[in-house]
């Protein structure tokens, strides 16, 4: 069987230029520069937009997260060092800050992270109903990708986020580690079940999308 | 190999980072198993789905409400500290040292001072000053806007009055607040674009490639609309154009927002513009906020002007055009308007 690799991990390498410029806008961020926090999150936000929109679901959600995220990197921009990547350290932040929204939530809500739970060796979602839209529904309303997100929504949290850093925000299994504290064997074995789950709830629509 | 270990793998293999033993163990497995082959090319094609995922835009003016947000939820929090709190929080930072060293030697000054004032000036006489060399607001409609603060002007036109705030903590800093109210109890449909090049132009084309940063209907409570420009920017002046209408007329107004209002060069140099591009250096040159009719048929060309006074470059600009300028005092606005005949 050939075979062909599929896209080797696309984040785009900083140039010295633009990591010189990085540096100098997170100093003067620390010097309460907010022009150069303007610029910083202008650098970034379409970034940290789209992982907080796959993330959360929904662009209203997905900007409350995105703007927090912003907000508290100003507010500790003080507490980065350096020793870490910019990026590394500002995924982190969304990561928390969409988990703290998700707690909140679930003080609100009676279903949420208790509905996924680990049985084996495989985390299994355990649906209390299942929304799937019917084939019917699908041809008339709703696009592939469409689908694919509602599909990424249903991932356990965990899963979500690697999802989402690796094919949407184009981040390597060591960038994935280092973001999320985690081996790097566990961040593979994890995406590949992942990966797997959705392939799982992607089967019924493949037919009527000729996959 | 069992289907189990196989599903485990496929990611590996698609991207090529099994050893060979493995790769062939793992392939005549799935030349065996009809079901274990369905799944990876289902697997294949999930992932070839997930890097498809569209992009989405983050919505317009995000970066400058992320801004706005953290600099109030900031001054929220010195302002809830009490006076000692905040002398202490400032002067524990990373530069400790300097920052004590500068702390005693105020406070030696101030010592000093205090001896001075009492033995040569009435306590009352100094208080009496200080109020008088205070900045006072001109208008005080930007002063009653939630988070505005510092002095701030206001004009009136054509149903709408609108204030540019460029004062208060962060001055220089290139944090504007535009602030728009009705005159009247209706509600107005408003669109407020920015636009950063030179020599803007106020057409659907120039339109088009603006930064619409706001579009809604404002109400009789007023709208607050905070724009930033970075200062690293080569771009000196961003032009914000507010589109609205009243009595079933269209109106358009441009400001010419300077990124360091008051701080002035030694003179512009104009050479074969246009009236708006014109302005836009006189802004540019003299740090001045210029508010001028985007709507004016006849914008002229040729333009040169050479001077180092901000009133000379307004004449040298306006001279042909029947319109003339005036100052708001005690500011850096200046207003371009027809000539009364």
């Amino acid at each position: 069987m050939p075979q062909i690799a599929l896209d080797p991990r696309k984040t785009p390498m900083m140039n010295a230029g633009d990591k010189s410029l990085e540096k100098s806008l997170i100093e003067r961020c620390k010097q309460g520069d907010i022009a150069a926090f303007n610029d910083l999150v202008q650098r970034y936000e379409k970034r940290v937009f789209n992982f907080a929109y796959r993330m959360a679901g929904n662009y209203d959600d997905a900007n409350d997260v995105a703007q927090e995220a912003f907000i508290r990197v100003f507010n500790s921009i003080n507490t980065f060092r350096g020793d870490a990547n910019f990026t590394t350290w500002l995924y982190r932040i969304v990561t928390n800050v969409y988990l703290d929204e998700r707690k909140r939530q679930k003080s609100h809500l009676h279903t949420s992270l208790e509905d996924y739970v680990e049985l084996d060796e495989n985390t299994v979602t355990r649906q209390i109903e299942d929304g799937r839209p019917t084939p019917d529904h699908v041809i008339e309303r709703i696009e592939r990708d469409d689908l694919l997100h509602s599909a990424i929504q249903e991932l356990p949290d965990y899963q979500r986020i690697m999802v989402v850093l690796y094919h949407t925000q184009g981040k390597s299994y060591e960038e994935i580690a280092q973001i999320m504290k985690l081996p790097i064997g566990t961040v593979k074995s994890r995406l590949n079940r992942a990966r797997l789950a959705l392939k799982e709830k992607l089967e019924p629509i493949r037919e009527l999308f000729n996959l | 190999m069992k289907c189990e270990k196989a599903q485990e793998l496929f990611s590996d293999h698609l991207e090529i980072a099994l050893e060979r033993p493995m790769v062939v163990a793992f392939e005549r497995h799935l030349a065996e198993c009809s079901a274990c082959q369905h799944d990876y090319t289902s697997f294949k094609t999930t992932w070839q789905m997930l890097e498809m995922l569209p992009t989405i835009e983050p919505p317009k003016g995000f970066a400058c409400d992320v801004v706005m947000e953290a600099r109030m939820r900031r001054e929220a929090e010195r302002r809830a500290q009490t006076g000692w709190q905040r002398v202490f929080s400032e002067m524990f930072t990373s530069k400790l040292a300097s920052r004590a060293l500068a702390t005693g030697f105020a406070v030696i000054l101030a010592f000093f001072l205090s001896i001075q004032v009492i033995v040569h000036t009435p306590l009352r006489g100094i208080i009496g000053a200080w109020l008088v060399a205070a900045p006072r607001a001109d208008v005080g409609k930007v002063a009653q806007q939630p988070g505005a603060t510092g002095p701030a002007m206001a004009w009136l036109k054509s149903g709408l009055s609108f204030a540019v705030d460029s004062s208060g903590p962060g001055t220089g800093t290139g944090v504007f607040r535009l602030v728009l109210t009705p005159k009247d109890a209706s509600a107005k449909r408003v669109r407020v674009y920015l636009m950063e090049s030179w020599s803007p132009r106020f057409d659907e084309e120039g339109f088009k490639q603006a930064n619409l940063v706001f579009e809604d209907d404002i109400g009789p409570n007023g709208q607050v609309i905070p724009f930033v420009i970075g200062r690293s920017r080569e771009q000196q002046v961003v032009t914000a154009v507010i589109e609205w209408e009243h009595e079933s007329r269209k109106f358009l107004e441009a400001v010419f927002v300077p990124t360091q209002v008051g701080q002035r060069s030694h003179g512009v140099s104009i050479r074969d513009a246009d009236l708006y591009s014109a302005l836009q250096e006189v802004s540019a040159a003299f740090g001045t906020m210029i508010l001028v009719n985007a709507d004016i048929k006849r914008a002229g060309s040729g333009i040169n002007v050479e001077s180092n006074s901000v009133e000379d470059a307004f004449y040298g600009v306006l001279k042909d055009s029947g319109l003339m300028w005036r100052p708001l005092s005690g500011s850096e606005v200046y207003i371009v308007e027809r000539k009364i005949e």
